[in-house]
């Protein structure tokens, strides 16, 4: 299986190489064989993948430990679910995850758009297998997972306990589909550039691309948040680490694109900064990949310090300079077909937008280099922690969430002062209301009290919209209210779906506010003692210590501490934090103990237990208890920001090409009248 | 002779397999609990010390000095974790540094010192290095004011091109558009333009 798998990868490059040659020599343009043959290569790069992944399945599934990467993240004992994870638990593996990925995604656009996109196809193959023949050969020459050792060892070492955990099945392979897919709206993008063919065709790609990158980014992140939340033990679920940001940055600048690509659909405006996003991206997802595998900043979550960092590095310059002389050279055919005529404007405030979705990127990845930097300049090696990226990106958060609701009040080209108050004064009025209320209520933190009330504001732009869709439904067609919000919906997906995202966005930042109002304490227990914990809303919990039970499963020893917890009196239930000690199939230790967080959670707080270590051989046990605020909103947060998205991306317009371009002229929401009693 | 499944036999074997993992689970659980039962541990000790992380100190109250943990928050543990010494102390429970750092802040604490002179005394002793955020000054006052200079500085520009297109378009635009004009360039009906019309106005208003 070995061999046919590093066999899978010499023929990937081999295939991958041609595809790229014939690609960029642009012979196609003249062959029709030659042209079929670039389809194909793309086709065959994905079954080649796919042979080279089953490969290395197979070895895990036989436990072949003599193969040097199964030997290293899983063991004889290791439950056979968690050899899915095994996968890509290492460098080599998910090296191989990012190349079957790749190939998938760029068969997909091949298959899926062969009519519509038939100019650009060619030349996105060329650019899509350039990308594949990097990963592979970084594969064969640095990081083959296939490497056999010159012995076989009796057992593995087992995969990281931290890793053993649903989330890890789930969460690294929605991140990598983020991440990998931006090479599609990339490889378009250079297409366009390649072929001069600078009209609306490629954008509508694009646009559908990101939005399938972006998705599959945002759960990958949110997944990622609520692993480290119910696994590392420590509480939080956003660190400001090197990894986490470098799954932020590309989600910035794609959401970015998001927002400006409807300036180029609606007024054939700012291309050129369109493109340099969608390259941007690109790049800043190859730039977290050095970043997590080069070892240059210390992270939880980095694979080891390894060559491989380097070859992105390079991959990074030379696919950076490639893809900006490409943009510099086709500059003048990327003029404006119009411009900007108001500073009360749609366009103007997503214009704004931009810039600070894109200075939230710069400062995120100015705070994550710094240290190098200051290094460098100072001579000093020091930390850039949560405390440094909360006081810079605080308040741009603040403008940014403001933005989010003042957007799409504004019409297109130029709002008149009637339209402004007519959107505005509802939604003001929460605003003031709710920072009223807040502060009367004792509430003195003014970025709590600026977060929720911009919260309050965006929901009620977003219900204002709803309300006046709905209505308007309610009076042309003489609809229900729940027809009419189908109706609206399935007429204008990608609006709608845009606005359930905001709500998303803003129960984010409702969550984070949580975190202003944190309580911990740590207690030593014997059994039957008990200890308080004021929750912030002004409840009072007891936990009662009811001892540490032991016992072995599957493949660990389990120390678990259980507790009874109370809430003002009343009995909530049993609480059981546990150590686990993995071994391996022949009982030796394979790791440091690891902690399982005891959890209840609720809307208004969860109830967060860690069970430290108990005292000498008693079964006294120390505890960090934590009363985290507002913590379950994160998840729901990324549920609905989850459905908003698929609402927008489900294919097809929803509305008609003329019902779309009478859109363009109307004020914001009011589509569904227009269009309805234009043409119905 | 090949033999044909059954819709019956299909169900009888899938009801099959899914009891025996159960029936399975279940024996070995018994076992377990038996294996427990035959050897209990002492009354309040532990069946099997070396399974977990022990430690000889109980944690007391000044483990949980407010002053000292806002503090632990700010100071960064030097062990390869990147955490702040309180999460580092409460979480990574191998690490020998943040449990060494917290008596050293605690002792400050009991000196009286407030959080601003505690983060002084161990940068004083450990450099920098021994905080979560840079001090805000010198070069690093550079790391705090570009991101927002940034954004500021193009919010600026931004603010004045759109002010000078406004301007510009002002000038130009002599008279709106009539609908003479819609109907030439977007080729729509009377009756549409009326509908547009009446629309506009009824925002408006």
């Amino acid at each position: 299986m070995t061999l046919l798998g590093t066999f899978a990868l010499w023929a990937t490059a081999l295939i991958a190489l041609w595809g790229a040659i014939v690609a960029f020599s642009g012979q196609w343009q003249t062959r029709p064989d030659l042209r079929r043959s670039l389809t194909g290569s793309v086709y065959a790069g994905l079954g080649l993948m796919v042979t080279a992944a089953i490969c290395l399945w197979q070895v895990f599934a036989a436990h072949d430990f003599n193969v040097q990467y199964v030997s290293a993240y899983s063991s004889r004992n290791l439950p056979p679910y968690f050899l899915i994870s095994a996968f890509w638990a290492g460098q080599k593996g998910s090296l191989l995850l990012w190349a079957l990925v790749l190939s998938l995604f760029a068969s997909l656009a091949q298959w899926l758009t062969a009519r519509r996109h038939a100019d650009l196809l060619p030349w996105v193959a060329g650019v899509t297998n350039a990308s594949l023949l990097f990963f592979v050969l970084v594969m064969i020459v640095a990081a083959n997972p296939f490497e056999r050792l010159a012995f076989t060892p009796d057992d593995g070492n087992g995969l990281n306990p931290q890793l053993q955990h649903p989330a890890m099945i789930i969460h690294p392979p929605m991140l990598y589909l983020g991440y990998i897919s931006a090479t599609i709206p990339f490889a378009f993008a250079m297409a366009a550039l390649l072929s001069r063919k600078l009209d609306t065709g490629w954008i509508h790609a694009i646009r559908k691309w990101t939005l399938v990158s972006w998705l599959f980014l945002s759960i990958g992140v949110t997944l990622g948040m609520w692993w480290a939340y119910v696994e590392l033990g420590w509480g939080g679920y956003w660190g400001w680490d090197p990894v986490e940001n470098a799954s932020f940055l590309p989600w910035l600048t794609m959401t970015a694109f998001l927002h400006s690509v409807m300036i180029q659909e609606k007024r054939g405006m700012l291309k050129r900064w369109n493109l340099t996003l969608v390259i941007i991206t690109f790049l800043l997802t190859i730039f977290g990949t050095f970043l997590t595998r080069s070892g240059v900043i210390a992270s939880v979550h980095s694979f080891t310090q390894s060559p491989v960092g380097w070859w992105f590095l390079g991959f990074l310059i030379v696919a950076g300079v490639w893809a900006f002389t490409l943009l510099y050279t086709r500059w003048p055919d990327l003029e404006p077909e119009a411009e900007l005529e108001s500073m009360a404007s749609r366009e103007s405030a997503f214009l704004f937008n931009n810039l600070l979705l894109v200075g939230i990127a710069f400062s995120v990845l100015w705070g994550t280099l710094f240290p190098i930097l200051s290094e460098a300049v100072q001579g000093t090696k020091i930390t850039v922690g949560p405390p440094f990226f909360n006081k810079v990106n605080g308040p741009l958060g603040l403008l940014l969430l403001a933005l989010t609701g003042i957007g799409p009040l504004i019409a297109w080209r130029k709002a008149s002062p009637a339209n402004i108050r007519r959107q505005f004064v509802m939604p003001g009025g929460v605003f003031v209301l709710t920072a009223a209320i807040l502060v009367a209520v004792g509430m003195r933190n003014f970025s709590v009290v600026m977060c929720l009330s911009l919260a309050a504001f965006v929901f009620a732009t977003v219900v204002q919209e709803f309300y006046r869709g709905i209505r308007a439904r309610m009076r042309m067609y003489h609809e229900g209210w729940g027809v009419a919000l189908a109706n609206l919906i399935a007429r204008n997906r990608r609006r709608y779906g845009g606005y359930i995202v905001h709500v998303g966005i803003l129960a984010y930042f409702v969550a984070f506010t949580g975190a202003a109002f944190r309580v911990d304490r740590q207690v030593s227990l014997k059994v039957g003692e008990s200890a308080e914990v004021k929750s912030p809303y002004g409840w009072t919990y007891t936990f009662t210590h009811m001892g540490v039970s032991q016992y072995s499963a599957l493949n660990r020893h389990v120390s678990a501490a259980s507790l009874q917890v109370t809430r003002d009196g009343k009995r909530l239930g049993l609480l059981v934090s546990e150590k686990r000690q993995h071994v391996d199939a022949f009982d030796r230790p394979t790791f440091n103990p690891s902690t399982e967080v005891g959890l209840m959670t609720g809307l208004r707080e969860d109830v967060y237990v860690v069970f430290e270590s108990a005292v000498g051989n008693s079964e006294q046990a120390n505890y960090r208890f934590t009363i985290n605020p507002l913590v379950g909103w994160v998840w729901i947060a990324g549920c609905i920001l989850t459905l908003g998205g698929l609402i927008a991306m489900w294919p097809g317009s929803g509305v008609g090409p003329k019902a779309a371009n009478l859109e363009v002229g109307s004020q914001a929401g009011y589509a569904a009248t227009l269009a309805g009693a234009g043409k119905s | 002779m090949a033999r044909t499944l059954s819709r019956r036999d299909l169900l009888a074997l899938g009801l099959g397999g899914l009891a025996l993992p159960a029936l399975a689970s279940l024996s070995l659980g018994t076992s377990l609990r038996a294996q427990q039962q035959a050897t209990p541990a002492p009354a309040d000790q532990l069946y099997d010390p070396n399974s977990l992380e022990r430690r000889d100190a109980i944690v007391e109250e000044t483990d949980n000095d407010v002053t000292a943990n806002a503090a632990e928050h700010r100071l960064a543990c030097p062990c390869p974790c990147t955490l702040d010494i309180f999460t580092c102390r409460t979480t990574d429970f191998t690490c020998s540094y943040s449990p060494a750092r917290h008596k050293e802040v605690v002792a400050l604490v009991e000196q009286g010192m407030n959080v601003q002179q505690i983060l002084d005394a161990m940068v004083a002793q450990y450099g920098e290095e021994a905080l979560m955020a840079p001090i805000p000054k010198g070069f690093n006052l550079v790391g705090y004011v570009l991101p927002a200079s940034v954004v500021l500085g193009l919010s600026a520009i931004l603010i004045a091109v759109l002010a000078l297109r406004q301007r510009a378009a002002t000038v130009a635009a002599t008279s709106p558009p009539s609908p003479l004009s819609l109907a030439g360039e977007g080729g729509l009906s009377p009756d549409e333009i009326a509908l547009v019309e009446r629309e506009l106005h009824e925002l408006e208003s």
